[in-house]
């Protein structure tokens, strides 16, 4: 059974994010959703972090503050071997959703 | 690990704000700085960061909220706002705790009796397995007996199918005759070999019996003689571990040795019992709970020992049989038995099976459940009073309560607030009570009852503590259900709009007035418990035992009997004349069994029609005693004479009876001079002839009058048979125990005198049982009626601040003092009276239940009802007093401008 919740949606943009850049701060994950999804999706950048703040606290991501290439200072999170694991059912199951999601308009 | 990391960041609480704000702050920037280099201009650039990201504060606590979803965070916020309620206003929080305190102290002494007596299994090896075996004896109205040995072997032997196997076991005294020529006495069981193995009895040194120990006896199957216990070797002994340690230093060399020098008791010691082994049986049982030496018994088969019953027997089912199973097996041994002896045919005698825990507590159940009824009434009334301590100041917090809720506080949140101060209330109260109930045990431990083995074990272990903590959970959830009720009603915001006054306090009025007539009627239901039993204890001080207790000392003098009945007769003579010689006493007789001291065992009896018809004979007690017994006791006698010294002979068959068996006997005509058959001395009954009648004795219990009595002299019994005696002392009886002793030291070096103790303290102790239901149902109803008046008076007076206005309005427009005066009392009653009606209803259906602790008291006792429903009146009248006095004493105009 595929998790249809939003949330799980919006872990599984994180995740995937970080595995494809390697490390990466929240504005800059939202900037790389924003552009890899080709602008179709916009996230809403305050949910942002309650999300990052859980997956830390279940061992997905770690993180710590370095400088940025314009010299400010940010929080850079980087996937943890639970996260890449998690990344890999979470895709599973997302396309599990979108499998059944596609049949149910089919039927119609 | 995700919850350790959770809570360690509730410690760190200021870092991670820190920490979430600066990364905020971060995403702000670099997002203001995206904009820019997109061509805003600085301020559109920071307002459109703020718009993308939303409430900086509501993201950060909803990041912050994700470690909260744990809850701990929450409860400890919790917790310590309602400590600090509770600092602020200490003496409530110290009435709260210390009224929970009381009510969980009762419940859990209580409970760790419970705990004891009912709940815990008997120390054996699968207790609930093991059924007591006993005789009942229908035509006689005798029941509770023991087996005799053939009988043993019958049921042995025909029940196999549903049972393990039987063991059997009777315990006596005996003089032991050591080495160095000193005698003691010892507590013996003798034991069928299989005892310890079907109880589950550890050997701790040596070996177990085994069945050639003790050989079944070969007899002749019909000799007119019980069989004699004449033996060539003693049968070999077990010790117990106290024994082996007290007598023995706990020296290993001791297997081997024989028990003594004496040629009768030289047994052979072949073990040492584990610690703690125990004997648990009923006290009517008259077994010895903590046997000295444990000896094998040899099972004799011979019809003429059918009359001798004396085996108690224990018998272990098999798996998976069902009681009803092993009884229908055991009813088949019985009818058997019906048919084949005369003694069980005519006696209709019937073989009835008890699991040994139910025979065990048979007697002590009813009074330890109604007392944990009280305990829980008592634990109910606290609750109660909290509940409603708790709602009043609730109201009193309406409008703080309200502000909270209109600045965005849950309803869920004063809910969970309400929730921690009851926890923290109850915890607190819980811990105190413990304690209490600690001291309270220890105290109970002194008080026990004579003779309740399992009593001897009430402490509070893992299990009892257990459960007080589980009482403590119900005890809050009881006492928080009422304001949780109460905060999370949707109304509550309409108190920011009324006026000043508490309007609001009118709707928790319903709710509070409910919890105060349970109070009254709870604690109206404990009252008339406790009034039953006061009646009863005072019925039990004024019974009449048909004896004179006072200046009355008891004393068991065992001595080695000589073999001739000249010699005992002589040597029960010289005890008694040296008795006598004590300057200060006016009497001295001896009787076995002796009243309230030893256990009573019925024979049969019976007139001239039972000679032809054998189901006539009916059951009595016997006494035997010495000359002077009824002089000495001043047991008055009604008609005839009594025993003179020329009476106390074997040839003599004279007896003398109670005026009960004189009425059964011979309802239409004087007994003196009549002639009865009783059965004792001989294997048949015998003619005796009656000479006096005496007025009946209590001698097992004070509370109930018990069988019908025929006495007989020693002299009958062939002499030296009492062993009891008794001296009528002038002033303190207490202080001839020292000179009583020396006498009889001189008389024989070889005497052993135990048990001394003034008839006083027998008395005494028959009446712990009801004194002790008295004392603690007692001191539970008066904690119960205080709480109750102390509920009363705060519903007042609560109503009373807040219709201070009503009243001055009423006081304006000519209501006199009187008037308001009798106007609040006027409620106060009105609660009572709902309350006593309900208390009436809920006494009558369970005081069902104390009905066995009554004595010569009624369940429905009308005087008991109506003095305490005048009692309860006056309570709640003066409870009502002070705030009626408070309201009569309202200012009008001050009343009125306050408004």
């Amino acid at each position: 059974m595929a998790k249809t919740d939003i949330q799980g949606t919006l872990d599984l943009l994180i995740l995937k994010t970080l595995s494809q850049t390697g490390e990466l701060h929240g504005y800059g994950i939202v900037l790389h959703i924003q552009t890899a999804s080709a602008e179709l999706l916009r996230v809403e950048e305050g949910s942002l972090y309650p999300a990052l703040h859980r997956m830390e606290q279940k061992g997905w991501v770690n993180s710590q503050w370095a400088l940025t290439e314009t010299n400010r200072k940010a929080k850079y999170y980087k996937l943890t071997a639970v996260g890449r694991k998690q990344l890999q059912e979470a895709e599973k199951s997302f396309e599990q959703l979108v499998k059944g999601l596609r049949a149910m308009l089919r039927y119609a | 690990m995700s919850l350790f990391r959770r809570i360690t960041n509730l410690f760190s609480r200021g870092r991670l704000e820190r920490e979430i704000q600066d990364e905020v702050h971060s995403h702000l920037d670099l997002r203001t700085a995206g904009n820019i280099a997109a061509g805003m201009t600085p301020e559109q650039a920071r307002r459109d960061a703020l718009l993308r990201f939303g409430n900086p504060i509501v993201i950060r606590e909803r990041i912050v909220a994700v470690d909260a979803g744990l809850g701990v965070e929450m409860l400890f916020r919790d917790l310590r706002y309602a400590f600090r309620q509770f600092q602020r206003n200490p003496t409530f929080a110290i009435t709260v705790i210390g009224t929970i305190a009381l009510g969980i102290a009762a419940t859990v002494a209580v409970f760790s009796v419970v705990h004891s007596v009912l709940l815990r299994p008997l120390p054996y090896r699968q207790p609930d397995r093991l059924v007591v075996a006993i005789g009942e004896m229908r035509k006689r109205n005798t029941s509770d007996l023991p087996f005799s040995s053939p009988d043993f072997v019958d049921l042995e032997n025909g029940a196999k199918r549903m049972f393990e196997g039987f063991a059997g076991v009777r315990t006596g005294k005996m003089l032991l005759e050591h080495r160095d020529g000193g005698m003691e006495q010892i507590r013996t069981a003798s034991i069928t070999t299989n005892f310890f193995s079907l109880l589950g009895g550890k050997i701790l040194l040596g070996r177990d019996f085994n069945q050639t120990d003790a050989p079944a006896q070969v007899g002749i199957l019909d000799a007119t003689t019980p069989t004699r216990a004449a033996q060539n070797t003693a049968p070999p002994a077990i010790l117990s571990y106290e024994y082996w340690q007290r007598r023995y230093g706990g020296s290993p060399s001791v297997i081997g040795q024989r028990l003594s020098s004496g040629a009768n008791n030289g047994s052979e010691i072949i073990g040492v019992l584990a610690p703690g082994f125990e004997l648990l049986f009923p006290p009517r049982a008259d077994v010895e709970r903590l046997p000295d030496v444990w000896i094998a018994t040899r099972l004799t088969y011979n019809n003429a020992d059918r009359k001798t019953l004396m085996y108690r027997v224990i018998g272990r089912l098999k798996d998976k049989v069902s009681l009803a199973n092993a009884q229908s097996e055991v009813d088949g041994v019985a009818a058997e038995l019906r048919r084949e002896f005369s003694l069980w045919q005519t006696s209709d005698c019937h073989i009835q099976l008890q699991p040994m825990h139910q025979y065990l507590v048979a007697e002590l159940k009813p009074s330890v459940v109604a007392l944990m009824g009280a305990a829980a009434f008592l634990l109910l009334i606290a609750c109660a009073n909290v509940a409603n301590l708790l709602l009043v100041r609730m109201s009193l917090r309406e409008r703080e309560l309200a502000i909270r809720n209109a600045l965005g506080g849950g309803r869920w949140d004063l809910v969970r607030q309400v929730l921690a101060e009851a926890t923290l209330l109850a915890g607190a109260g819980t811990v105190f009570g413990l304690g209490i109930a600690w001291a309270a045990i220890h105290e109970l431990s002194n008080f026990a009852l004579p003779n309740q083995p399992l009593l001897a074990s009430v402490s509070l272990d893992p299990t009892v503590i257990g459960f007080a903590a589980l009482f403590g959970i119900v005890a809050a959830t009881l006492f928080g259900i009422g304001p949780v009720l109460y905060v999370s009603r949707p109304a509550l915001m309409t108190v920011l709009r009324s006026s000043g006054r508490n309007s609001l306090l009118a709707g928790g009025r319903l709710l509070r007035n409910g919890v105060v007539i349970t109070e009254i009627a709870l604690s109206f239901a404990l009252l008339v418990g406790a009034g039953l039993m006061l009646r009863s204890f005072l019925k039990l001080q004024n019974v009449d035992p048909g004896f004179d207790a006072r200046n009355l000392l008891t004393f068991q003098v065992i001595a080695p009997q000589p073999s001739n009945p000249e010699q005992r007769s002589a040597f029960t003579r010289k005890i008694h004349d040296s008795l006598m010689s004590i300057s200060g006493v006016a009497g001295v007789t001896a009787a076995t069994p002796f009243p309230l001291a030893d256990q009573f065992f019925p024979i049969r009896w019976g007139t001239e029609q039972a000679l032809g018809d054998s189901s006539r004979f009916q059951s009595a007690d016997y006494q035997v005693v010495l000359p002077g017994y009824f002089e000495t006791l001043k047991t008055p006698l009604l008609t005839g004479r009594s025993f003179t010294n020329a009476d106390n002979t074997p040839e003599r068959n004279l007896v003398v009876i109670d005026q009960l068996l004189a009425a059964k006997a011979f309802p239409h005509e004087s007994a003196v001079g009549q002639r009865i058959l009783i059965r004792l001395r001989t294997p048949e009954p015998e003619w005796v002839e009656v000479i006096g009648v005496v007025a009946h004795q209590r001698d097992t219990s004070l509370a109930e009058a018990g069988r019908e009595e025929v006495y007989l002299t020693d002299g009958f019994m062939g002499h030296g048979f009492t062993t009891r005696w008794a001296i009528r002392t002038s002033g303190d009886p207490a202080s001839y125990g020292a000179i009583v002793r020396s006498r009889l030291a001189q008389l024989n070096g070889q005497t052993v005198l135990t048990e001394i103790e003034p008839m006083d303290e027998l008395v005494r102790q028959a009446k712990a049982t009801t004194r002790l239901a008295f004392i603690l149902i007692g001191a539970f109803s008066v904690v119960a009626v205080l709480l109750a008046a102390l509920g009363v008076y705060g519903v007042l007076s609560t109503s009373v601040r807040q219709r201070t206005s009503e009243i001055g309005v009423r006081m304006a427009l000519g209501a006199t003092r009187i008037r308001v005066f009798s106007l609040i009392v006027g409620q106060g009653l009105r609660l009572g009276a709902s309350g006593i009606l309900i208390g009436c209803a809920v006494a009558l259906c369970l005081s069902q239940w104390i009905r066995s602790l009554l004595v010569e008291t009624k369940v429905a006792d009308p005087l008991t009802y109506f003095g305490i429903t005048i009692t309860f009146c006056l309570i709640v009248a003066l409870a009502s007093w002070l705030p009626a006095l408070r309201a009569a004493s309202v200012d009008p105009m001050r009343a009125l401008r306050s408004e």
